[in-house]
């Protein structure tokens, strides 16, 4: 078995609004696979349907090539949108339901709620939470069972920053052990950090997928500015490798192809006799990308 | 997944939850007690000696009668919290989303409702015995346990399906508060209301107008003061209370139609 979820031309509209549109996507084995789009592009639509949670007006998917009939869904680690728990029972007893729904025998509680650092709070009431903490317990009941597939939906939503950096860690730890994880987010730098394929969605049509890497564009970027601006805005229009000028903050940004070493030009600025007051090289970033993708 | 996990599951689920505690203690401990009430009154009116109320075959009609009451308050208020619930916590989604099918959560629910109202009708049967032996001057058997008129099986009926009447509204309006005040207000007003003046004035001057389903529930124990008002079964042109055959044909029919209509709009619907 090599394919774990094969979505083809899934439609769904509310009302008038088109939330997925002849969506087709397939999500290979071991691999993580970063969901984006921009709020309401239905992400959360697509992760709500494979889940059997909303229905479909068309269009099919398959888990694992249909090796576990029509309830594959315990097999399935998720969270979608926000954690849903039995606010008046403790964490561990919410694992235990979990556990129960999946028919996991002998699961070591302690251990998972170690994993995801809530060992203090175990028997405290999950309405007693923090929102982290909240989204930690959801992150260890996507454990339970030890899934092939764990689905995550805005995972770091609505966290402070050392939240976010917590359950990143987990997130990592999680991308790490070798299940095909499939997250839901419109963080770029965390789908970057944490995932190797990506597939980018816009009002519910796929736009782009395949590997973070064979998304990113081989042109570079050079963060720009001098004191002499006008020199250095005709200076740019003399040089016909530069893709694209952007105006950003204090400094421009030139898209270069790649063919053109950063050091050439680097020198024929020097030589035309131009003061730089900021020159950084650096590769494009999902961020850039996306935007360029979803602008279409 | 089998009947056995389902139930612990359910169990599981609600065995800390401080409403359902509270709901279920109120049933066990006014079931017994409610009656002690009439002992405050010096005389009831129509009524031979207010002391035939906790004997045998009487106390069986009038605990019934009080049970009625706190089944529809408590045990319906229960049916309409187990669904609601999980539809604000959102735990209905996880559950499902975790691997539950959509078959088992609901008969889930099924089965637990049957638990519940089979506590209840053994507490309402044990408690009613015991008032009646405590009361009774001597233990005859045969006295005891003569014109039941399967009052167990009815009551059991009737708590069940006030059960699953909640357990419609909840899935129906799916808002707590909200469906908590339909439930009561169907059954208090808006049935009544539509029975006694828009059937009777637009439908139907005849009997049709008692079968409503929450009026066969009602009349499967009614008030058994009742009997003893001359003339009250008439007070229309037609006998105004059903007969226990009647109401458990009706009552039967619309427990059938409450857990299947629940079933098809919980199957129909994105959650």
């Amino acid at each position: 078995m090599n394919d774990v979820l094969t979505i083809k031309n899934l439609s769904k509209s509310y009302g008038r609004i088109k939330a997925l549109d002849n969506l087709n996507l397939t999500i290979e084995k071991g691999n993580i696979y970063g969901l984006l789009g921009p709020n309401g592009s239905g992400k959360t639509t697509t992760l709500a349907i494979i889940l059997s949670i909303l229905k479909a007006d068309s269009g099919t998917f398959e888990w694992f090539e249909g090796k576990y009939g029509n309830n594959p869904r315990k097999h399935i680690g998720a969270i979608l949108e926000t954690p849903n728990f039995y606010p008046y029972k403790s964490g561990t007893d919410n694992l235990r339901i979990i556990a129960a729904i999946k028919d996991v025998k002998d699961f070591n509680f302690d251990e998972v709620m170690k994993l995801v650092n809530l060992e203090h709070r175990k028997d405290s009431k999950f309405r007693t939470y923090s929102l982290g903490m909240k989204q930690r317990l959801a992150i260890a009941a996507t454990m339970i069972g030890n899934p092939e597939v764990v689905i995550f939906d805005e995972p770091t939503n609505g966290l402070d920053p050392q939240g976010i950096a917590e359950v990143r860690e987990i997130l990592k730890r999680v991308a790490e052990s070798g299940r095909t994880v499939l997250m839901a987010s419109h963080i770029l730098d965390e789908v970057e950090k944490i995932c190797s394929h990506v597939a980018i969605i816009k009002k519910g049509k796929l736009l782009s997928s395949g590997l973070v890497g064979e998304l990113l564009s081989n042109d570079y970027l050079i963060e720009i500015n001098s004191t002499d601006q006008e020199k250095l805005a005709q200076l740019a229009n003399e040089m016909e490798f530069i893709k694209k000028i952007q105006k950003q903050n204090d400094f421009w940004i030139w898209t270069i192809d790649n063919s053109i070493p950063s050091q050439i030009i680097s020198k024929m600025l020097y030589d035309k006799g131009l003061t730089l007051t900021h020159f950084l090289v650096r590769k494009q970033k999902l961020e850039e990308e996306f935007l360029e993708i979803t602008k279409k | 997944m089998n009947a056995i996990k389902l139930i612990k599951l359910e169990i599981l689920k609600y065995k800390d939850n401080s409403l359902v505690q509270m709901l279920l203690l109120f049933f066990t401990l006014l079931m017994p007690t409610s009656i002690f009430v009439l002992k405050n009154f010096d005389k009831i009116p129509f009524i031979p000696g207010k002391e035939s109320f906790f004997t045998f075959p009487l106390v069986w009609e009038y605990q019934a009668y009080a049970g009625s009451w706190l089944s529809f308050l408590f045990l319906g208020f229960l049916g309409v919290y187990l669904i609601t619930s999980e539809i604000q916590y959102k735990t209905m989604r996880q559950n499902i989303i975790t691997g539950l099918s959509r078959f088992d959560f609901f008969m889930g629910k099924i089965l637990i409702t049957f638990i519940v109202t089979l506590y209840a009708t053994i507490i309402f049967y044990l408690s009613t015995l015991l008032i009646g032996i405590l009361h009774e001057g001597e233990i005859n058997i045969q006295h005891i346990f003569n014109q039941q008129n399967y009052v167990i099986l009815r009551f059991f009926l009737l708590t069940f399906a006030y059960m699953a009447f909640g357990m419609l509204v909840a899935f129906i309006i799916r808002k707590p508060a909200l469906s908590i005040f339909f439930y009561f207000s169907y059954i208090l007003f808006i049935e009544p209301l539509f029975r006694w003046w828009i059937h009777l004035k637009f439908i139907n001057k005849g009997r049709s107008m008692l079968y409503y389903p929450l009026n066969g529930i009602e009349d499967l124990a009614p008030l058994p003061f009742y009997k003893y008002v001359e003339n009250f079964n008439n007070l229309k042109d037609f006998p105004i209370l059903l007969s226990y055959t009647e109401a458990s044909v009706i009552s039967v029919i619309s427990v059938i139609v409450f857990v299947s209509l629940s079933y098809y709009l919980f199957i129909k619907r994105d959650i």
